[in-house]
């Protein structure tokens, strides 16, 4: 059986242990013989997605983290963040399928109903969603996106808060159904993982998982022999992997230091 | 083992997965004119009265571009459907910026309106037709503005690759990708949106059925 190494990018450095929260992503899919997911945290990153100064952190920590996956034996990359971060220079950089949950996640709404809405944490992520849903042009198909007021931990995730979390998560949800007119709730971070269960059963839409719908996506694409196109995502003239590789350690180093 | 209903008006084989078995459904009574709308709600009828009965299935595939009765088939059974073409044109989309359709030219003025109504028109390079899979590659050359290429009409996967190497382009052969992403559906727990897709206030099977078979 032909084996695929699957590269998983999480968005933050973090411990062992909170790579674990992460990876239990993978228990909320059925997935397939022969695939394989590695996680592996970016060296740096922003403090969180929550402004234009972030996301530049965020696009070259991804970046750094996964530009050397096809040469390093890995046969497509997933981005462990709804922001989609890091996706287009990797697509740029690289010949194998790169997923990011945020367009995966908004176009498979629609193949499951005519309107979706993003359901967030806060309010600060809003323009994650917006930027990609322009990318698309597909604002119009997008019912709302509701944020339950609550600040996320990107360590530690709904641990120990799922009494405040999850009741609060679903009623911003039932309010995108309700009164949004969503027929389809998109979680707005692959952070919220831990609350797909809860909501699944309570509310009367489909929900998506985004993390673990990229782990799909990625096993599609492989047995389909898909990946991304050279006219949208055209490769660079040279190469800057080994700038890249120094930034990752400069930025490994400040991380440490905190 | 999961098992899938594909329901298709193709020649050629149903395509392999390995999660699950697959079953091919052709459906009956089609009209021999599909190149415009005057008969496609008889089409609808057909693919309709095909997958109505999914007992024992896990998942339905309209695996024809067209997407006859797939809205229909969604409002009658509680396993996810698929329809070929609306999943090909937004996974097209994964994958590039803007997608274009090259259709055996009985399928080019149905997909030109799916793309309307799914509001895809922006993102969508044209529809070019190739009456045989030996004109693939000249269609391909009139959706220069294309990042991907979607095949409609009964093309197969091997049709599909030659375009690839041709073009270097992704071309997605929406009956394989139907079945992909059901299993992947499944594997996730998602079904379409009942809210999308209602049940019919007085479901009538026995009235679909025998409507499908009537011959004048």
């Amino acid at each position: 059986m032909t084996m695929h190494r699957v590269l998983v990018i999480v968005p933050f450095p973090m411990s062992a242990e909170n790579l674990e929260k992460r990876r239990a992503q993978l228990r909320a899919v059925r997935l397939v013989e022969g695939v394989s997911f590695e996680f592996r945290p970016v060296a740096f990153a922003p403090s969180g997605y929550v402004s234009q100064h972030d996301s530049v952190l965020a696009d070259l920590g991804i970046l750094a983290a996964g530009v050397n996956a096809q040469a390093e034996g890995f046969d497509a990359v997933c981005i462990d963040t709804m922001s989609d971060s890091g996706m287009t220079p990797l697509r740029a950089a690289l010949d194998i399928p790169v997923i990011g949950p945020g367009r995966h996640a908004m176009l498979s709404a629609l193949m499951l109903g005519e309107r979706f809405s993003i359901l967030a944490m806060w309010d600060k992520w809003r323009h994650l969603y917006a930027k990609t849903l322009a990318d698309l042009g597909l604002g119009d198909k997008c019912a709302s996106v509701r944020a339950a007021g609550l600040r996320p931990d990107n360590q530690s995730l709904l641990g120990g808060k799922e009494d405040e979390t999850f009741p609060a998560l679903h009623r911003a949800a039932l309010q995108c159904v309700e009164e949004d007119g969503a027929d389809v709730i998109v979680l707005g971070s692959t952070t919220m993982h831990e609350a797909h269960g809860y909501l699944a059963e309570r509310l009367p839409v489909p929900v998506i998982n985004p993390g673990p719908l990229t782990y799909r996506m990625a096993i599609a694409a492989l047995g389909l022999g898909h990946r991304h196109s050279r006219r949208a995502y055209p490769a660079a003239a040279t190469s800057e992997t080994a700038r890249l590789r120094a930034l990752a350690e400069a930025g490994a180093v400040l991380t440490e230091r905190g | 083992m999961t098992r899938i209903l594909v329901i298709s008006n193709t020649h050629h084989a149903a395509p392999a997965d390995p999660e699950a078995e697959i079953v091919l459904r052709a459906p009956a009574g089609l009209p021999a004119d599909l190149d415009g709308p005057a008969h496609w709600p008889l089409a609808d009828l057909s693919y309709l009265a095909a997958g109505q009965d999914a007992e024992g299935f896990d998942a339905v595939c309209v695996g024809d571009a067209e997407d006859f009765g797939a809205n229909a088939l969604r409002s009658v059974l509680d396993v996810p459907v698929i329809g070929a073409g609306r999943s090909a044109m937004l996974y097209a989309l994964t994958l590039g910026a803007r997608f274009g359709v090259i259709a055996r030219p009985a399928a080019t003025h149905r997909m030109k309106r799916q793309v309307q109504e799914f509001g895809l028109a922006a993102q969508c390079a044209g529809v070019a037709f190739a009456p045989e899979a030996s004109n693939l590659t000249n269609a391909a050359g009139q959706l220069s503005d294309a990042d991907v290429l979607v095949l409609a009409g009964s093309f197969d996967e091997a049709e599909a690759q030659a375009l690839r190497d041709a073009t270097g382009l992704p071309v997605i052969e929406p009956l394989a990708l139907s079945v992909r992403l059901a299993a992947g559906f499944l594997a996730l727990g998602l079904c379409h949106s009942a809210r999308s897709y209602p049940a019919p206030g007085v479901p009538k099977p026995d009235m679909i059925a025998a409507l499908a078979v009537a011959r004048g």
